[in-house]
């Protein structure tokens, strides 16, 4: 509903102009990622004054939400938290791309891959009946006849969720931020740095231009570096883990092996890779899911290992056997921002309440961006409850 | 192929016409009248940005056009992926070029607008020059001025106020090239591909193999999935793969070398690293753009390097490239001391045996056109060459001589 209002405003031109300005809320946003982004455009949709802030520019490689493409999918075991989420999410995004003419979404299904030790996406089942999310349940064999690129071994469940696909991850990134400044939003680029807390609140963030921002409000979406912005926490917010994402090349002409005719798939059980066909001509993307040795954001070297693309490549070949022998044609390197509990964290600073810290994706908080955003931002305004599975209190022992 | 696959994809293209990724594609009205029922009949092999821009330029001819390529427009193995690509009118004496860039900067313009998309970044372009190329840079800036393209020179006291987040060391002289920049390369042959579906184009997804020549004709293509393609005209843009495809020549078509690219990454809050507060330059053998859409400071080596296989290659960056890359980078760019790697492609260069472009039509059959030889600088002339080709294609002009054949012929 808003969305939509908002959205249009936007293809007009909008006023640029703050929507009652002199109630109006000043709110910094660190981090124009999806969580930041989002926000931050919903935030502005609300009629906050709204600055962005990040180091390197919105989707930028160092940053969670840089790379190319991301799973989005509602099939999330039992969390129904999740698949709530995502459901509005999607929505957002097939939304938002139709107004900004960019194919930011690709629906290919997404096809879930199980032996008999792991019921993750088995559990999932009655919430995405209830949600009416389009899905079908194969066991291997049925899978192996509908999916004959895929070779079935020690698969005995799969689940096809039909509306699945991928997104642009980066290039999203920046049409958000394009449409937040269209919509009257501003934006520095530069690292920021939090200000002191006193007396229950914080009163600006110091850039890395030596100037200051003030605010009434401030919202810490800083993907890996919510760690290093707010190094109080036991356990820490995050822990940032290296991560290897490869892009295969699939045999010439056969659109089997990409997104025409491929869903995005997971595998889950004993190990967990999945992959995306297609990304747009880059290739057959394989990642490991597994989370990996620590890795430093900022400077950390995002050179390909040897021993990730050797274990790719044994997984691929095993599992899609038209892909044996498959050149690598690019590599990324990236982190999760892993969580304690491997949840998200939106929750306001427990030293200051105009402190927003919005993180934790751990390595699937890409897709929920939209939705997030808009809950987050009803949330700092106050026309919404926290929501107590995405709290701080939850790591108090 | 798999029945279901197949089905699925013969279903898409008969929906859209269009393969794969073009299927979401939001309607868009045509800019220029559909296609005439009664045009000829041209088979395209490479949506890269030289058979892209042929196929769209063709299909607004009037042509009847399918367009071929085994994975897909601004793919990984094509020479027309990567991210970026500069864009600058600078060529030395070879002023045919500079007229091509002037004409494809105002093609990229006109339907950049209509695409909302910002596929050329007007950033500008640097050329550093040592002694060695002071002479070529002197030539370009006289002919950039006669075309009516902006320039500024600077003496090194003069671009070290004006740049300092660079040391000017071994540079004598420099010319900014103000209407320069460069193309987001893999999004620009997407989007062409994008126009040319919308526009009544017909695209598939296979490889192509080039049929018989008989009688100076060549009436199809063989795909690779067992399908062929007849026409009356074929055009092979097919970059790198264009010495497999008519392996006849001697010196071959063009030979692809292996080329390596890195993005570094900035410290943080640093505009003049980027492309808010640098152009893109050529330092040679070095040349980079800055920004890349976030992607961090890339620098290559524009040197040829080894003999590659696009189809087979493999594509991990060397620890050899990146080390050289980083001397360079560290030396030019102080600032960018320790930076860390954040990304790495290998592509290649498909080199002709002069390094000039090669359009022309094969000797054994007059409707069969060669469009190839970028050379490593060929992606920014895409939107023009197609345009000349089209033209060339429907008799409406005179081959150029220039990129001739005839010219390999000892």
């Amino acid at each position: 509903m808003a969305a939509g209002a908002a959205v249009s405003a936007a293809s007009c031109g909008g006023s640029g102009e703050p929507v009652g300005r002199g109630a109006a809320p000043r709110v910094v946003v660190i981090g124009a990622g999806a969580f930041g982004g989002w926000t931050a455009l919903w935030l502005r949709r609300r009629g906050a004054r709204v600055t962005v802030v990040d180091a390197w520019g919105p989707g930028n490689s160092r940053a969670s939400s840089g790379g190319e493409t991301r799973v989005i999918r509602a099939t999330y075991g039992p969390d129904a938290i999740y698949t709530d989420m995502v459901v509005r999410a999607l929505a957002l995004w097939k939304e938002h791309a139709a107004a900004w003419d960019d194919r930011l979404f690709t629906e290919t299904g997404a096809l879930w891959m199980a032996g008999d030790d792991d019921d993750f996406a088995k559990q999932a089942v009655p919430i995405l009946r209830d949600r009416g999310v389009g899905f079908e349940e194969l066991d291997g064999e049925e899978m192996g006849r509908r999916f004959p690129q895929i070779r079935p071994d020690g698969i005995t469940y799969a689940l096809h969720e039909k509306g699945a696909g991928f997104l642009a991850a980066r290039r999203a990134c920046r049409r958000v931020l394009d449409a937040f400044l269209a919509e009257g939003g501003a934006y520095r680029e530069a690292r920021a740095e939090p200000g002191a807390m006193s007396g229950g609140r914080m009163r600006e963030v110091s850039l890395s231009d030596g100037s200051r921002l003030e605010a009434d409000v401030f919202v810490f979406a800083g993907g890996p570096w919510i760690a290093e912005l707010f190094p109080g926490f036991d356990p820490p917010l995050v822990s940032p883990t290296r991560q290897e994402i490869l892009y295969f090349g699939t045999p010439p002409g056969r659109p089997d092996l990409a997104e025409a005719g491929l869903p995005v798939w997971v595998e889950t059980g004993e190990r967990f890779f999945y992959g995306v066909p297609g990304s747009e001509n880059r290739g057959f993307k394989v990642a490991d899911d597994a989370r990996g040795a620590p890795f430093d954001p900022t400077n950390g070297d995002r050179s390909p290992s040897a021993a990730a693309i050797r274990a790719a490549r044994e997984y691929m070949e095993f599992r899609f056997p038209a892909m044996a022998g498959a050149p690598l044609l690019e590599a990324r390197v990236c982190q999760y921002e892993q969580s304690p509990d491997g949840h998200l964290i939106v929750d306001t600073h427990p030293e200051a309440e105009n402190v927003w810290i919005a993180g934790g994706g751990s390595g699937h908080g890409y897709k929920l961006g939209p939705a997030l955003g808009e809950m987050l931002a009803d949330q700092v305004l106050d026309e919404r409850e926290k929501e107590p599975f995405f709290s701080l209190d939850r790591f108090a022992a | 192929m798999t029945h279901d696959g197949f089905s699925r994809r013969e279903a898409l293209l008969a929906a859209g016409g269009a393969f794969a990724a073009a299927r979401t594609a939001p309607a868009r009205q045509p800019i220029q009248a559909p296609p005439t029922t009664d045009g000829p009949r041209v088979v395209v092999i490479g949506a890269g940005a030289f058979g892209g821009w042929t196929a769209l330029w063709l299909l607004r001819g009037g042509a009847r056009v399918t367009l071929v390529d085994a994975w897909g427009p601004g793919n990984s193995r094509a020479s027309s992926g990567g991210e970026s690509r500069l864009i600058r009118a600078a060529y030395g004496t070879r002023r045919i070029y500079s007229e091509m860039v002037k004409r494809a900067l105002e093609i990229w313009r006109e339907h950049q607008a209509g695409w909302n998309e910002r596929i050329f970044r007007d950033i500008g372009m640097l050329r550093m020059a040592g002694e060695d190329r002071v002479e070529s840079t002197r030539a370009s800036a006289a002919i950039l001025r006669e075309l009516g393209l902006a320039v500024e020179e600077f003496t090194p006291d003069e671009l070290a106020r004006r740049y300092p987040q660079i040391s000017t060391d071994g540079i004598v002289w420099a010319l900014l090239e103000k209407d320069a920049g460069y193309l987001l390369a893999r999004r620009g042959c997407q989007r062409v591909f994008d126009t040319f579906v919308e526009e009544g184009g017909e695209a598939r997804l296979a490889f192509a193999a080039p049929g018989a020549m008989q009688g100076g004709r060549m009436s199809e293509v063989g795909l690779s999935d067992g399908s062929l393609l007849e026409a009356d005209e074929f055009v092979f843009a097919g970059g790198p793969w264009l010495a497999e495809l008519f392996p006849g020549f001697d010196p071959p078509l063009v030979r692809p070398t292996r080329q390596e690219v890195f993005y570094f990454g900035p410290p943080a809050g640093r505009p003049d690293l980027t492309d808010a507060g640098f152009p893109g330059w050529i330092d040679n053998p070095f040349y980079g753009i800055p920004g890349n859409t976030h992607r961090g400071l890339k620098i290559a080596d524009d040197r040829r390097g080894e003999p590659f296989d696009p189809t087979h290659g493999d594509r991990t960056p060397s620890e050899e490239g990146i080390r050289a890359a980083r001397e360079y980078m560290e030396r030019r760019f102080p600032a960018m001391r320790g930076a860390p790697l954040l990304e790495a492609r290998v592509c290649q260069y498909e080199q002709s045996a002069d390094a000039n472009l090669i359009v022309d039509t094969h000797p054994e059959a007059d409707n069969v056109w060669i469009a190839g030889g970028g050379s490593g600088h060929g992606y920014k002339l895409g939107a023009a060459l197609g345009e000349m080709l089209a033209e060339q294609i429907l008799g409406q002009r005179e081959k150029e001589p220039f990129f001739s054949l005839a010219r390999f012929a000892a």
